[in-house]
């Protein structure tokens, strides 16, 4: 009798592997992933405490975050941050990659170091929170050597949003996926846009643009939900403040699980937000197709 | 077949006979407390699982770990040995000692850092997980023994013979509605000023003992004087660093509660903006900053960056924890420079009061609240373990250790700090020489008034809730930080963030605590009467006339 092959056992052999080296992914995905998600729907209508028994409350939890000014304030921090992070570190560094295109292949190689050295060998973001010291630090040097004013980088609560989104410019890396991405744009589309005598713009929004849509659309999916969800960089480098100057929502969050000991209302809030950023992206799903040949839908 | 039947009966002969030795030995030991000397004489394999009761101690707070790289050693504890890692050794020895005398315990060092920004919720986590140390640092109370997460020690505590000996201040944190969950850990100490003795001197500034530094009943108004005049902008040096509010800024000095009885009753608690003197104590903040240029901020600037700036030479005074100042003089003699010495260039002199007479110093300890999950042996065994580390034999041992280690290597010895700072009454005296041979004058005084100072009664003991401390201090910072960082008008600022922290953080309590508020309020009136006369006749009767009034209806 010949060995069983997955040939001979068919679909069902198949089915059997599939699922088993599935498994383990979708187990993670499940206990890590969906669980805590369905747990937090369950938690944001109880006082939450870490070691007493829940108590079920209703929706008082909701009708707090309702009445919150600080709600207000964070989520509108957050979109502040998120348009400036969208503008300064996603659609800046389009532009910098299509403009790069233009030049030699050896100029677009150094620039490529140029632009990949501080995204590999920062330390991160801590580092930042030194270099914004008003006294100490290397960006007020900088102004002092050029004999400019000093800025108040982390203590104006009018600039101290820009100075969180700084390093991303510099840290964030995603002229390089833009880069990568044009390089498999094939020349003869430019070579054929040429020979009709197309300018570099009508090139640029013709060409490169249709060509780095799918790319464009995923990052913009990332970048939406990255900085809507931005906590890291305010935790580290102003706490929220001056004020609430920085305050985002996950970090108020944060704050009110782990500082007010209210992990109902933190639930709460959290559920609000994912409505919130579920919402975006569902907006930029229809009007940014990432099929080429697909035209955005009209409202 | 009659050999496996053979096997089967043999294996079950064997299974029979450990099971029912077993259960000899569960009648024998377990079910009994052994003394030391019973205990000592038992099989290695039975000592073993006597040990039924475990008890997890922090490393960083009562434990010693071992080196997790053995070196050019033999192994861990060979390095620990050959490399002189006496603290490690005695850590061991203490060890030894506590499971000979408690037989059952089995006493296990665990990492577990209670000195980060991640404590809240690495507790959390491993409180859930029943992995948490059988005890830990208090914080964040009395809300977190609400929540759950401190075990009720009341009658340990009673049963103790140093119970009296617990600063008042500490029973007074660690108690909720007559409970006591905390006990207070081997540093006594408060919030005092840090300043620089050479700036003083500089500056011709000098106390009552005519060394350079402040008199110990000076003002706030002489503390924004002092910031004044020992600031040169040029060099680079300020009076002193503000972390958003700072703690001895105008209010603290003036002993004003951020927070007052709702005169309505619907809740317990307001946001105290109705007493004119926190609107002073905004413009205050404003002032020192803008136009004395006497404090330097910065939105980052936390405990340790104020420090920092203290120790880096570019600011001359510094709110601190006294206990810090005198363990930095004995620990690091050269770090303000290696040709000064100091204690002649860090002073420590007590908070500066109000002008209506308010005395801010009240004596703390970290307080140390013991796991709930714990069972009832296991908390009875953390407690003797902290008795122990904190005052008992494993305190005396490493004091001991210390003193000859230091003798050794030809340095002072940290003993006389620990002494000096210590809440209870040790057994034994270790010290060759007085306190006043090692300590100047400024550290000695304020410890005396230290000592003979009294904390204000809390509304927990009353079973009155307050607001989250986190919470409640990140939102009065960003008060002060909205002060100091824009131009909007102090009133308005106070206004928008009253209603912030009214809406947010007071929206608990009401009419049912209006009798706990009573006594409570009644309480501190006392208090003020015995210990601070001055502060009660010239503000406290009067303000809790117009501000702590009670809601009747």
């Amino acid at each position: 009798m010949p060995e069983p092959t997955p040939k001979t056992q068919g679909i069902g052999y198949k089915t059997l592997m599939a699922w088993l080296f599935t498994a383990p992914g979708l187990i993670a995905q499940l206990v890590f992933g969906w669980l805590p998600v369905l747990f937090s729907f369950v938690v944001s209508f109880q006082k939450y405490y870490f070691i007493k028994e829940p108590e079920f409350v209703g929706a008082k939890n909701f009708q707090d975050v309702a009445i919150d000014p600080l709600v207000i304030t964070a989520f509108k921090n957050t979109l502040y941050f998120a348009s400036l992070s969208i503008g300064l570190t996603f659609l800046l560094p389009i532009f910098v990659s299509i403009l790069l295109m233009e030049m030699s292949r050896r100029t677009i190689r150094i620039m490529m170091i140029l632009w990949f050295v501080p995204v590999a060998s920062t330390a991160g973001i801590t580092i930042w929170k030194y270099m914004y010291h008003p006294n100490l630090g290397l960006m007020n040097g900088i102004l002092r050597g050029l004999g400019l004013h000093e800025l108040k980088w982390l203590d104006d609560p009018n600039l101290a949003m820009f100075s969180l989104i700084l390093p991303g410019i510099i840290l964030f890396g995603p002229g390089l996926i833009y880069i990568a991405a044009l390089q498999n744009v094939p020349e003869e589309l430019y070579e054929a846009a040429e020979m009709e005598g197309a300018s570099m713009l009508r090139k640029i929004w013709f060409i490169t643009l249709p060509r780095l849509r799918p790319i464009i659309a995923m990052m913009l999916l990332f970048s939406i939900i990255g900085s809507m969800q931005v906590f890291e960089l305010p935790f580290i480098m102003t706490g929220g403040g001056p004020g609430y100057a920085t305050t985002t929502v996950v970090m108020y969050i944060y704050s009110l699980a782990f500082g007010g000991y209210n992990l109902g209302k933190a639930t709460a809030l959290a559920i609000v937000l994912f409505g919130v950023i579920m919402a975006l992206v569902l907006i930029q799903r229809r009007f940014f197709p990432e099929n080429i040949d697909e035209t955005p839908k009209r409202a | 077949m009659t050999v496996r039947r053979t096997i089967f009966f043999c294996l079950l002969s064997l299974l029979t006979v450990s099971c029912s030795r077993n259960a000899i030995l569960d009648q024998m030991v377990a079910g009994k407390k052994l003394k030391p000397q019973e205990y000592a004489v038992l099989p290695e394999n039975d000592k073993v699982r006597y040990k039924d009761v475990i008890l997890r101690v922090p490393a960083q707070w009562g434990g010693a770990i071992l080196p997790f790289d053995k070196g050019p050693y033999e192994s861990p504890i060979d390095k620990t040995v050959h490399g002189g890692d006496l603290q490690t050794l005695m850590g061991l020895y203490n060890q030894s000692l506590f499971e000979l005398q408690n037989p059952r315990v089995k006493v296990e060092y665990i990492n577990f850092d209670m000195w980060t920004d991640n404590f809240r919720s690495a507790l959390a986590v491993a409180l859930s997980a029943k992995k948490a140390p059988a005890y830990y640092i208090a914080r964040d109370l009395p809300l977190t023994i609400e929540q759950g997460m401190y075990a009720d020690i009341t009658e340990l505590m009673k049963k103790w013979d140093q119970f009296k000996m617990q600063p008042e201040g500490s029973i007074r944190e660690g108690t909720v509605n007559g409970h006591i969950y905390t006990i207070a850990a081997n540093e006594l100490g408060a919030t005092v000023i840090r300043y620089r003795k050479d700036w003083f001197r500089e500056a011709g500034i000098f106390n009552e003992f005519g060394e350079p530094g402040p008199r110990s009943d000076w003002t706030w108004d002489d503390y924004r004087e002092y910031a004044k005049r020992i600031t040169n902008v040029a060099k680079n040096r300020h009076g002193t660093a503000a972390d958003d509010a700072g703690s001895l800024f105008y209010t603290e000095s003036n002993g004003l509660d951020f927070y007052i009885p709702d005169p309505t009753g619907q809740h317990d608690w307001i946001f105290n903006d109705k007493d004119p003197r926190m609107l002073d104590a905004l413009k205050s903040v404003r002032e020192m900053i803008n136009n004395d240029k006497s404090v330097t901020y910065s939105t980052t600037m936390g405990w340790y960056e104020r420090h920092n700036e203290f120790d880096s030479g570019r600011v001359g005074m510094i709110s601190s924890f006294s206990p810090h100042i005198a363990r930095d003089s004995i620990t690091s003699p050269t770090k303000m420079g290696k040709d000064t010495v100091y204690r002649d260039t860090v002073g420590m002199a007590p908070p500066p009061r109000g002008k209506n007479g308010y005395i801010p110093l009240h004596p703390i300890t970290n307080p140390i609240g013991f796991d709930p999950t714990l069972s009832k042996e296991q908390l009875e065994a953390a407690f003797e373990w902290c008795k122990s580390w904190f005052y008992g034999d494993n305190f005396l041992n490493r004091m001991r250790s210390a003193v000859l280690e230091a003798k050794l290597k030809g340095q002072q010895s940290e003993v006389y700090v620990e002494y000096l700072i210590l809440p209870y009454t040790p057994k034994e005296n270790l010290l060759d020489k007085p306190m006043e041979a090692v300590f100047p004058k400024d550290y000695l005084s304020t410890y005396k008034a230290l000592r003979e100072a009294h904390s204000p009664p809390l509304p927990r003991q009353f079973g009155l809730r307050e607001p989250a401390p986190a919470e409640f201090s990140k939102a009065v910072h960003a008060l002060f930080a909205d002060a100091i960082t824009t131009q909007t008008d102090v009133k308005e600022l106070l206004a928008k963030h009253a209603n912030l922290i009214n809406t947010n953080i007071f929206r608990f309590g009401g009419k049912e605590n209006r009798d706990k508020m009573r006594l409570y309020i009644q309480e501190r009136t006392d208090f003020y009467k015995k210990y601070q006369p001055t502060f009660y006749e010239k503000d406290w009767k009067h303000r809790i006339e117009t501000y702590y009034k009670v809601a009747t209806n």
